[in-house]
């Protein structure tokens, strides 16, 4: 069964399109990685989903159309922190949980003590460094138990403890049944985690599909590294750029 | 080493930041291109509004002769400098100016390009006033010019210098925290809205002094001797051509005291958003549920308690009921209802942030939860004047307090629902244009009633039934609105 579905999803900024009609689908206990180089649309496509952005095109979380009501469905990572700053993460939790009408708080705390920052919650958020930011932004994504979770960027920042207890976690609510669109730059965790993988270049889907389909797609042997850089025409020139920097 | 200039074109780039982030957050447009035009367009607005607004102020003082007028005039100048300067300091963080630490400049050199960023945000009004003040004087009195010019350089400096210092020892010691750090916060703020809002009562009170008893001149001139060695008294002697050895010595020492604040600002304000340090020990984390109304009323006030320039705005209409205590009730109302216009405003830009986007809220919570904190600051200001009242051995007339309660319930539903439809989530300090866009309604709103009422008094009938019809038929038509929505 199809969680998130998106069909011809345009996102503009102005005279720029940002997302160029692209289309896929994230299905019950998969992840799916959004992969594509700096300005290639992945954080519009993201925004989109999430409602940060206006776009065309149609965008469904089991069926429903994005709006209010799938907003409780899903669970956001943001790239850019979105927390309230003068706030305590505790009182940021409060918030969140409240808003989002949870009546069991035990997760919250089984979460804050899983990230380990028992210590740092009571501190306001403004002081805190910029791992424990980003654990405080996971937190405030998981705490209501959606079954879709969006997660651009989620391991900038965090320690190698937590970064563990992450993925374990995807991996766990996939293998539950829920979904988790993964965004990332580090070839080598889509590598590990990503069921499925598209491939994102100039706001359009250049190539999708399993690790294996992809490499038989770019001709390539090698790490999905390689087979990326292929894909979107950055293999060339690298070796010459460095001689010529260095 | 880079001059003046230089630091002052480099502060342009972190003032563009400043005014792009202002807005950035809202994209009130697809176009980048056209959001960075209507950014920059917005603030240039907001500041051409004040400066129109304090040059007006500087032509009518200086036209007039009488020492309380520029008492009155230095006063309003540096309570209303400082507010503005205090509502721009929610854009600043440290994280901002990083970038200046990677670079081969001295931290003299970043902290005079943070100052003048800062300064930038009211560079218009502060150099238009300053103009305007010093022309208009020297056309009706060259000889007093002079320290006239000074007067106002001084208070422009004091505004400043409070804003950096109080700010810096604000968010750097005592911005959040529980329990003893809890009250520590409120003995701060005590200390600080007194320091702040002394020139506001001030001016109000001097104002009104001056207006309802002649006699307050001749007190005035008769402790002139004192008087003239204070700030403002000493320049507004000198300004209104009553030249005294005292005055003489007080605006020396005062203008060096101005400089000195300034120069200390300069080399302080860097320290504004510094990091603070924070004792915590590890409890068992409690979480309180609630309904998310709740939630917003809570997150609310846990913002503006830690938030000087938030926490005066929504003491203002306060501060004014207790400078109004001495006049009518409808009166007081009005004028409170006004700031109460902006009160609503600012608190919905609160959720300029991305956040308040990505969870399930909806419109009518968001008004609902935004109102009942705006009529509850409303009860308090009344509960202000009613308190004097009470204390004065006059009665107050609850009947009109309590109608007109459901009107502010009314204007502020109906201004946060043109706010939600057009988009605009602005704080005080870049929305200006914005703001005296939402209080026309939004004054109209809380005028009818009691022009309504006024009616039916001059025509010698009932007035309070009408007035409360007036606001009941408002306040059913917003929970309609709300109910729509």
């Amino acid at each position: 069964m199809s969680v998130l579905t998106v069909e011809n999803l345009v996102v503009r900024y102005g005279d720029t399109v940002a997302v160029d009609h692209i289309s896929f689908r994230v299905d019950e206990g998969e992840i799916f990685g959004l992969l594509g180089p700096n300005g290639a649309g992945k954080s519009s496509t993201i925004k989109a989903i999430v409602g940060l952005v206006d776009f065309e095109g149609k965008i469904e979380v089991l069926g429903k159309p994005v709006g209010i009501e799938t907003k409780n469905l899903i669970g956001y990572v943001p790239e850019e922190f979105m927390l309230l700053e003068s706030l305590t993460p505790l009182e940021f939790f409060e918030f969140v949980a409240s808003v989002r009408r949870i009546g069991n708080v035990e997760k919250v705390k089984t979460l804050i003590r899983a990230f380990g920052i028992e210590r740092f919650v009571n501190k306001p958020i403004a002081t805190l460094s910029m791992g424990t930011k980003q654990k405080v932004s996971v937190i405030s994504a998981l705490i209501h138990d959606p079954p879709l979770l969006i997660l651009d960027e989620p391991l900038n920042g965090l320690d190698a403890r937590s970064s563990r207890i992450l993925k374990e976690l995807m991996q766990r609510h996939v293998e539950k049944g829920g979904a988790v669109l993964f965004s990332t730059h580090i070839m080598e965790i889509a590598e590990s985690l990503c069921d499925r993988i598209a491939v994102i270049n100039k706001g359009r889907i250049i190539a999708e599909g399993t690790i294996e389909e992809l490499k038989e797609l770019a001709s390539v042997e090698g790490s999905l590294e390689d087979i990326f850089l292929k894909l979107t025409g950055q293999y060339e020139g690298i070796k010459e750029i460095v001689d010529a920097i260095s | 080493m880079p001059s003046l200039r230089e630091l002052w074109r480099i502060s342009g780039y972190f003032y563009g930041d400043l005014v792009f982030r202002s807005i950035y957050e809202i994209r009130t447009h697809k176009n980048l291109e056209k959001l960075v035009r209507s950014a920059k367009r917005s603030m240039l607005i907001n500041k051409m509004f004040l400066a129109l607004m304090l040059s007006v102020m500087a032509i009518y003082t200086a036209f007039r002769s009488n020492v309380m007028d520029f008492v009155i005039f230095y006063a309003m100048i540096t309570f209303l400098l400082a507010f503005f300067f205090l509502q721009a300091t929610t854009a600043f963080t440290s994280q901002n100016f990083d970038i200046l630490y990677t670079l081969p400049l001295s931290r003299d050199e970043i902290s005079k390009i943070v100052f003048m960023t800062f300064f930038r945000i009211f560079d218009i009004p502060i150099i238009m006033v300053t103009i305007v003040f010093l022309v208009a004087m020297i056309v009706r009195s060259p000889l007093s010019s002079a320290p006239a010019f000074i007067g106002l350089l001084v208070s422009e400096s004091f505004a400043i210098g409070l804003v950096v210092y109080l700010s810096r020892a604000f968010y750097s010691k005592i911005a959040t925290g529980s329990g003893w750090k809890s009250i520590i916060r409120i003995l701060y703020y005590v200390v600080w809205a007194f320091a702040f809002f002394s020139f506001y009562a001030f001016a109000s009170t001097m104002g009104w002094l001056y207006r309802s008893a002649e006699a307050y001149s001749s007190f005035v001139m008769s402790n002139s001797k004192i008087l003239s060695f204070l700030y403002p008294f000493c320049f507004a002697f000198l300004s209104s051509n009553i030249k005294t050895p005292n005055a003489f010595l007080g605006m020396a020492i005062w203008s060096i005291l101005a400089y000195l604040s300034l120069k200390r600002a300069t080399s302080k304000i860097t320290e504004i958003f510094t990091k603070f340090e924070w004792d915590v020990e590890v409890v068992e984390p409690k979480l309180k549920i609630s309904s998310p109304t709740v939630a917003f009323l809570k997150k609310d006030t846990r913002l503006i308690s830690r938030s000087p320039a938030l926490c005066f705005l929504v003491l203002l209409p306060i501060m004014e009921a207790l400078i109004l205590s001495h006049g009518s009730i409808p009166t007081a109302i009005v004028v409170i209802s006004a700031f109460l216009v902006m009160v609503t405003y600012s608190l919905h830009g609160l959720e300029k942030e991305g956040i308040t986007k990505i969870l399930p809220i909806k419109p009518k919570t968001l008004i609902t939860a935004k109102t009942l904190l705006v009529v509850a600051i409303y009860l308090i200001s009344v509960g202000v004047i009613d308190l004097i009242f009470i204390l004065r051995g006059k009665m107050p007339n609850f009947f009109i307090e309590a109608s007109m309660a459901l009107s502010v319930f009314a204007m502020s539903v109906i201004v946060l629902i043109i706010a939600e439809k057009m988009n605009i989530r602005r704080d005080l300090y870049s929305g200006l244009g914005a703001l005296v866009f939402l209080m026309i309604p939004g004054f109209i709103i809380i005028c009818l009633p009691l022009a309504i009422a006024f009616i039916f008094k001059i025509l010698g009938g009932n007035y309070l039934i009408p007035l409360f019809a007036a606001s009941f038929i408002e306040f059913l038509l917003a929970l309609i609105l709300l109910n729509v929505l």
